[in-house]
């Protein structure tokens, strides 16, 4: 694999895949889709970090460990914020980002 | 000795609290021996200074900003101390008797003299920045006292205005002085003093001008400032007698009598402060004399004295600079009487609207007496303290170096000036004591106040009279003192009622005539109404203040519209910005693509799935398929990790992605169906050309660096040493738990805290749920992937 | 490198996060199977217990310089005063929330460990020095608040902050991250020093230092997000507003004093050979806050809100010592401002909290109406509050912007400082406006304050702290000066 795919490729994937989890972030209303898109951007970073740690780093191998705490931090991140859509909906009856807009001004 | 005079005020102030106590006038009298301590303490201080010596004392408080404590006694600053401490202790005894019925006078005389302690603080500073924290001080205190109490119909506005210009004017003031720190290298008004060609010929000279003054007119309620001073007037009476015409509003003249040795010399100086002065002082006499409230009255007198003494810094000379101090010292006189006696009028009648007064020289004859004194040195008659000052402003005026014209108009100043004085005296004295008494005042029993009362504004109305028939010796060598320290160089004084016949007398006789001869006509002036609006600075402040928060209120309402998803694209456009223009003026040039010809095909097969995967999350309409294309993700970035040997990483990544579908799954089961609804179609493409953009940049910006080869791999010490070392097989986990043990510890506590929340979230809502939602989920009974059509 | 070794771990160094970690997770358990509901105030004298042990344990590590777990984490002065700093914060904040939580119905044990979390994420953002334990220290504190942001349960409000919260948070951290792959695949390395000495021997034209420029650009941008600089400011006023008031309190001062504790090191130990590009850049994101952070305010009518846009306008003035923490007198600078504007800042939120009933929002501008006659020392402590926030003399918060305004003119930005000055003017009314409001209006039948003895204590600390500090600053001054001297290695 090293030798086969030139580390442009990936890092062209990874902020392809960062872009598009922003474009969701952005269109999307509902907050789970919100969610989703930045999960995608963090998914991103994780190519980053692993193709830099192989092309470059494979020595000290923080790169893999980084991305292990960001699928980590990220998960947790996403269990609370599913955990907190629950308990907004329950409240507004409403997954829409902008129909949640009381605090303003 | 300086400290404990300025400190014992500061100190001493909570004991004035015991004033709450019954005999609460007896009290105040035996408080008032705290400000007259602090009087003997002065003088005995004076002997040097009198001589022409400073006293300077210095502690280092914050040396580390330069802020030393210093204080210095001289000339002007004894002549202010000992009407701060004098003056003083004459209100804190009539205060006793003008707020006796009142339980909070304790906390009355605390803040006051917390306030006499600032204004010490101000005049004996003999650094700039100390002088500046006391200023500042003068300013809270004097908060506190406004709101007091306020019998003002316009009290808030007024406060408001006080706040703001003179908070304000305080900021500019410091920039201004640390300006002059800065240029001379030292915030020692001695230092500052000395360096005054330096200052003159400095390039900041101008900007540090303009600040400085810009705090002392707004201080001192110089034009177009002034209007604060009347809305200030709702403080009790003592307050005002003291605050806003013996001592604090003197404060601005004080640092710029201070600070003119050093700054004076120059036009932008001399003819600032002549004409600001000269218009302010003409103005407000002018105003003052249409007054029908007592206090508002007074106050417009202060400003136009206020507005004199600047005009005389401004005009210098000899006379320039022994005017300011004499008529520093019989304003303080004259009008601190004044405004007790006003306070007297007010507390006996209960009123001091003077269409509602009069004919109280039967019922209040002591008062009328003592008023008629005042009045007397006000209105600079003969024979008064008030005459001998305001012949000497006159000398000013005719001695001034700044040329012919000015000289003209500011004698011309003071004559309108010393008319609207007299007819303001005049108007003053005949509604309140003269013709017949008016039904409104008659229903209340009017009587002399008690002696003690008299003893305030008695004491300084005398002095008027007394300082020029016997007092002149002592009193010209302090005047001489202060006068040197404005003038710069040592001075002779001699203060006397007759200079002979020259011209500020023939002025001045002239002007007297004016003014009685114009007498019967004081009502008629006064009723004539109607001032254009942009005199009325109290108004346009009002209206700026209006657009202003007109302004700002609109602005944040567009800018926090409240909608989360504005805040993210605002978010990702300052992004856009910043990791742009590093980009593209760094390193656009270094961009190359070459696709390597030898891809697997399941390694293409991941690359691809992956965009797809993201664009069918991004672009689903079920939330089922919305699923179903995050988890594809998920699981091609796993695959992508196994083709770059990281096996670990993936295995953790699959089981992360399996436990986030379980999870979106369990959400999705209790929200509603509808999912797929996106922005409108131009938001949509606005939403893609950030997205794009960003792309482009993100892309461009990795792609520029990959020719980067400065790491060589060397993962197999790692692979040597994990078994060895760190007693594990997994290179992975020896790498976390060893290794890296601190970042893990940290990781798993941030795990434990997102448990701990989603359980504490969870668990709160059950109990509590006591809100029906409105429309019922119906998703227990639907199926996950039924697609539905509520494109909104 | 001939032989890997295990880096030697000296656990003296990070003794007061240890502490305050475990004492946490203790506490948790304790709360959970031996403190009765109902009781929870004792979780609570708890947590306060052992965020004073921590503080106590740092006492021994006061002029010690050292870095363990290979260089991850450092321990100097500048870490420990912040850390006590830090300590002082969480402890006011649990010492306000002990009456506001049953009144409000919203007791639970968990609230007392969550803010000691907190308070273990700012430590470890005071004291790390690798981009990876910046992160952890980011998120630890964002987690904790993201969770706390959404106690107060039956506000919709509450719940609206933390959703707005997270979901702005976790779009920053995306950046945060993205940027240290960045900087990572540009140096090889997340150690703050080993960058910094990357970037010391390469020129401008390097093309990996333009991709370590794009990742700093990122991380940067993160953090401004979590210090709340405009334009990253948005969150802050709605998450403010809706949050429970001590947790407001607590993020008002917390986030901004870890995010930016950790902004100094990455500046100055990491970026600063490249400080020719931050340096226009942060200038620029300082003077919008103070400007859009201060007109904000104007606006409100809502003290809660109008003290949450004084917040953002305040991150502008604790940035000025941030940005020259070259010098001697930046992270001076940083440390006092910190620390004054913690005591005002969280005294005033005490004085909200007091006014605050069940279910009720009292924190309109008429609601301090006749503050003075209701309750004459809640109002002259505000009023204490409000002249330190607008920088008055003699409060500490004159100390502490005039402190921060000599930073920034000596350190070459004196056009900054003068907007600081004249963002101050702005200020100054919108504070001086709740001073008239207290002082001058007649009360109209607004309920008295509730005054218990936990609002209290804090109220009288802050107000006296603020006082005192403003009077007699020297021993202050001595503290930080000797704590910024081992900075910029």
């Amino acid at each position: 694999m090293l030798n086969a795919v030139p580390l442009p490729a990936v890092l062209t994937l990874a902020a392809a895949l960062f872009c598009i989890g922003l474009f969701g972030a952005l269109s999307r209303r509902n907050l789970i889709g919100v969610l989703m898109g930045v999960e995608l951007m963090l998914n991103a970073v994780n190519i980053n970090l692993v193709a830099f740690w192989r092309y470059f780093e494979a020595r000290y191998i923080t790169g893999q460990t980084f991305a292990i705490f960001i699928i980590a931090v990220a998960a947790a991140e996403a269990a609370v914020g599913l955990a907190m859509v629950i308990a907004v909906y329950r409240h507004y009856v409403t997954v829409q980002a902008d129909e949640i807009d009381r605090l303003r001004g | 000795m300086l400290y404990p005079i300025v400190f014992i005020a500061l100190v001493a102030s909570p004991l004035a609290l015991i004033a709450r106590l019954p005999a609460r006038s007896l009290i105040a009298w035996g408080l008032a021996f705290i400000p007259l301590t602090l009087f003997g303490l002065t003088l005995t201080q004076a002997g040097p200074v009198l001589a022409g010596e400073q006293v300077v004392e210095e502690i280092s408080w914050v040396p580390a900003l330069g802020l030393n404590l210093t204080f210095t006694l001289d000339g002007l600053s004894l002549l202010f101390a000992l009407i701060i401490t004098g003056i003083g202790t004459l209100i804190v005894g009539y205060a006793g008797h003008y707020l006796g019925a009142d339980s909070g006078l304790g906390r009355f005389l605390a803040y006051l003299m917390l306030f006499m302690g600032a204004m010490l603080g101000v005049v004996l500073a003999g650094n700039v920045l100390t002088m500046f924290v006391f200023w500042e001080l003068t300013s809270v205190t004097s908060y506190l006292l406004i709101g007091y109490k306020h019998d003002y119909p316009d009290a808030r506005r007024g406060a408001l205005h006080s706040l703001l210009v003179t908070g304000g004017g305080g900021l500019a003031l410091l920039v201004g002085l640390l300006l002059l720190g800065q240029m001379v290298g030292s915030y020692e008004f001695r230092d500052i003093l000395a360096a005054g060609d330096q200052l003159r010929a400095h390039s900041l000279y101008p900007a540090a001008v303009i600040l400085i003054l810009l705090g002392c007119f707004t201080k001192s309620a110089q034009i177009p400032f002034h209007f604060w001073l009347p809305g200030a007037m709702q403080a009790p009476t003592p307050a005002s007698a003291f605050l806003h015409s013996a001592t604090m509003v003197k404060a601005g003249v004080y640092l710029m009598a201070r600070l003119s040795p050093a700054l004076g010399g120059t036009a932008l100086w001399d003819v600032t402060l002549a004409v600001v002065g000269g218009a302010t002082m003409t103005f407000a006499a002018i105003v003052a004399m249409r007054q029908f409230d007592l206090k508002a009255m007074l106050a417009y007198t202060t400003i136009s004295m206020l507005g004199a003494l600047t005009m005389q810094i401004g005009l210098g000379g000899k006379y320039g600079a022994e005017g300011v101090a004499t008529n520093i010292l019989a304003h303080a006189l004259y009008k601190s009487a004044l405004f007790m006696l006003a306070g007297v009028i007010d507390h006996e009648c209960g009123t001091r609207d003077l269409r509602r007064l009069g004919g109280l020289r039967r019922y209040m004859p002591q008062t009328m007496v003592i008023t008629a004194l005042a009045l007397l040195s006000f209105g600079g008659i003969p024979i008064m303290f008030g005459f001998v000052a305001k012949e000497l402003m006159l000398e000013a005026a005719l001695e001034t170096d700044l040329g012919a014209t000015l000289s003209i108009l500011a004698v011309a100043a003071i004559a309108v000036t010393a008319i609207a004085y007299l007819i303001t005296g005049w108007r003053l004295f005949s509604n309140t004591f003269l013709g017949q008494r008016s039904t409104a005042a008659m229903q209340q029993h009017v009587d002399d106040p008690t002696p003690g009362m008299l003893i305030g504004p008695g004491v300084p109305a005398i002095l008027s009279l007394f300082i020029p028939l016997v007092l002149l010796a002592p009193v010209s060598t302090l005047i001489a003192a202060a006068s040197a320290a404005i003038y710069g160089k040592p001075l002779e004084v001699k203060l006397a009622l007759w200079h002979g016949v020259n011209p500020a007398l023939l002025v001045s006789l002239s002007a007297i005539v004016i003014g009685v001869a114009m007498f019967r006509f004081a009502e008629q002036l006064a009723n004539m109404r109607g001032w254009p609006i942009w005199l009325r600075g109290d108004m346009i402040f009002d209206r700026l203040i209006e657009r202003t928060l007109t302004g700002a209120t609109a602005l944040t309402r567009t800018l926090q519209e409240g909608r989360l998803r504005r805040y993210i694209l605002i978010t990702a456009l300052t992004m856009l910005i910043f990791v742009g223009v590093p980009f593209i003026s760094f390193g656009l040039g270094a961009i190359r693509f070459d696709l390597d010809p030898q891809l697997q095909f399941y390694e293409i097969l991941a690359a691809a799935l992956i965009p797809i995967g993201v664009i069918a999350t991004i672009k689903a309409r079920t939330r089922l398929g919305a699923i179903i294309a995050v988890g594809v993700v998920g699981a091609m970035v796993a695959l992508l990790f196994v083709l770059f040997s990281a096996p670990d990483l993936a295995l953790t990544q699959l089981l992360i992605e399996v436990l986030s579908t379980v999870f979106l799954l369990l959400v999705f089961s209790v929200l509603p169906v509808r999912f797929e609804s996106f922005s409108s179609a131009w938001v949509r493409q606005r939403d893609a050309i950030v997205a794009i953009a960003m792309g482009i940049l993100m892309g461009g910006l990795v792609l520029a660096t990959a020719t980067n080869d400065s790491f060589a791999p060397l993962a197999p010490f790692f692979l040597e040493n994990s078994l060895d070392k760190g007693k594990g097989a997994n290179v992975v986990n020896v790498i976390l738990v060893d290794f890296r043990g601190f970042d893990t510890l940290g990781e798993i506590t941030v795990l434990f805290i997102a448990l701990l929340g989603i359980y504490g979230l969870l668990r709160l809502r059950q109990g509590k749920d006591d809100v029906t939602p409105e429309r019922v989920p119906t998703t227990a009974t639907e199926p996950l992937s039924e697609p539905v059509n509520t494109q909104r | 490198m001939d032989a890997l070794t295990i880096p030697p771990v000296d656990l003296g160094l990070i003794a007061p996060l240890l502490v305050v970690v475990t004492w946490a997770t203790g506490l948790l358990l304790v709360d959970t199977f031996f403190i009765p509901v109902g009781r929870k105030k004792l979780t609570g004298y708890l947590a306060i217990a052992g965020l004073v042990v921590a503080g106590l344990v740092g006492l021994p590590l006061w002029g010690v310089s050292g870095s363990t777990f290979g260089g991850m984490v450092r321990l100097d002065p500048f870490a420990l005063t912040l850390t006590w700093v830090f300590l002082l914060i969480g402890i006011l904040s649990i010492t306000m929330s002990l009456d506001y939580l049953p009144r409000q119905d919203i007791e639970q044990g968990e609230y007392y460990p969550l803010i000691m979390f907190a308070v273990s994420g700012m430590i470890l953002l005071a004291q790390g020095a690798d981009l990876i334990v910046l992160f952890l220290g980011i998120e630890t504190l964002s987690i904790t608040l993201y969770i706390l942001t959404g106690f107060a349960y039956p506000r919709l409000t509450s719940e609206e902050a933390a959703m707005k919260y997270l979901v702005l948070g976790a779009f920053a951290a995306g950046f945060f991250v993205y940027g240290i792959a960045l900087i990572f695949g540009a140096t090889g390395s997340t150690r703050l020093s080993e960058i910094g000495a990357y970037a010391a021997d390469r020129d401008l034209g390097d093309t990996n230092l333009t991709l370590l420029l794009g990742g700093a650009a990122m991380v940067l941008i993160a953090f401004s997000f979590k210090a709340a600089l405009a334009p990253f400011h948005m969150w802050i006023p709605d998450v403010y507003q809706g949050s429970p008031t001590p947790v407001a309190a607590f993020m008002s001062v917390g986030t901004k004093g870890g995010a930016l504790a950790a902004l100094v090191r990455l500046l100055f130990e990491a970026l600063p050979t490249l400080n020719a590009y931050w340096l226009p850049v942060l200038a620029g994101l300082t003077a919008l806050t103070m400007v859009v952070g201060n007109l904000g305010a104007i606006a409100q009518m809502d003290v809660k809100r109008m003290l949450a846009y004084s917040s953002i306008g305040h991150a502008g003035y604790v940035m000025l010592g941030v940005m020259v923490a070259g010098e001697q007198r930046g992270p001076e600078a940083f440390i006092f401002y910190i620390l004054v504007y913690a005591l005002s800042n969280l005294g005033a939120f005490a004085v909200l909290i007091a006014l605050e009933h069940q279910g009720e929002e009292a924190w309109q501008l008429d609601d301090f109406a006749g503050l003075y006659q209701r309750q004459p020392l809640l109002a002259v402590a505000m009023a204490i509050f409000m002249f330190s926030l607008a920088g008055v003399p003699p409060t500490a918060g004159f100390m502490a912007k005039f402190y921060a305004l000599t930073a920034a003119w000596e350190g070459g930005l004196p056009w900054l400082a003068l907007v600081g000055v004249l963002t101050s003017a702005i200020a100054a009314f919108f504070y001086l406006r709740v001073i008239i409001r207290m002082f001058m209006t007649e009360p109209e039948g607004e309920p008295a304050p509730e005054l218990n003895r936990g609002l209290t204590i804090d109220i009288v600390v802050a107000a006296a702290g603020t006082i005192i500090i403003g009077l007699i600053p020297a021993p202050i001054f001595a503290l930080v000066e000797r704590s910024a001297v081992a900075l910029g290695g």
